[in-house]
């Protein structure tokens, strides 16, 4: 089943990266869709649906806690699954991720093969 | 943790960042030399603040950012280029920091490229390193305020 996705990030050329990521980890992907910062992906996900995000923490304007914060809170966007990707690694940041709502984290660098785990552990094997 | 524990961080985290995310490599100690550069850095807060900076040659750069994106570096527009290493220097940044503070959360500033030599900060961090890469060298210093 295709995958549709969402890379939240500040960075034009990380959100590049990302996107070759996933390429290599073989997940089939329907449609990505690409947001700079926490505020633009909440207006984005209310106008389509994706089945995973992908969002960092350091961003201008709403960064990612607040944005996690923020999905936590919507009953319509809860659900969505979200992978923090990261270069922030502190043992705190982390388990703060995880208690405002994220399913997983990845701290960079990382290697292709840990955001393929991270989608299966969180997505079940059918889509990784 | 002291200063030259600190400066012991610089090399494994450079090699890890360059084989990880650029699929890249260091080839021994480096010559910083006076070919274009680009330097960029990023300031941290937390326990201990400070910030970590970078200069890489331009062609080193170009270089890193094909490969960093998966496209050829005729392709690349200078703009692309400088966000590259902006987003080594971040994650340069992130792996160091993580190091000293393991536990403790910190902050990262947004990355700054530094356009004017005369605001360079490696000249004058007494943490520094350089590593001969592919096409030139690559200079990363680590400073706390």
């Amino acid at each position: 089943m295709a995958l549709n996705i969402m890379i939240v990030d500040d960075s034009p050329v990380m959100r590049v990266f990302l996107r070759k990521v996933v390429q290599l980890t073989g997940l089939s992907v329907g449609e990505y869709c690409e947001a700079g910062d926490g505020a633009s992906a909440l207006k984005s996900l209310r106008e389509r649906w994706v089945d995973l995000i992908l969002t960092d923490i350091n961003m201008p304007g709403m960064n990612g806690e607040e944005f996690v914060r923020q999905l936590d809170k919507d009953e319509m966007l809860r659900d969505i699954p979200v992978i923090v990707v990261s270069t922030d690694a502190s043992s705190d940041r982390i388990d703060r991720m995880f208690k405002l709502g994220a399913k997983g984290y990845i701290s960079k660098p990382f290697q292709p093969e840990t955001l393929r785990d991270e989608v299966e552990k969180i997505l079940g094997a059918e889509y990784a | 943790m002291p200063e030259h524990e600190c400066a012991e961080l610089l090399s494994p985290a450079v090699n890890n960042v360059l084989e990880t995310m650029f699929f890249s490599e260091t080839f021994g100690p480096g010559e910083p030399d006076d070919s274009p550069s680009l330097e960029a850095r990023v300031a941290f807060s937390g326990e201990k603040s400070g910030s970590v900076a970078v200069r890489i040659s331009l062609a080193s750069a170009r270089c890193l950012a094909a490969s960093f994106l998966g496209e050829s570096e005729d392709l690349l527009e200078d703009a692309q280029i400088a966000q590259v290493v902006c987003e080594l220097a971040n994650m340069l940044c992130g792996s160091i920091v993580t190091q000293i503070e393991s536990r403790g959360c910190f902050d990262l500033g947004a990355p700054q490229l530094l356009p004017d030599p005369a605001q360079s900060e490696i000249a004058g961090a007494e943490l520094r390193q350089s590593f001969s890469v592919e096409h030139g060298t690559l200079t990363v210093s680590l400073t706390f305020f």
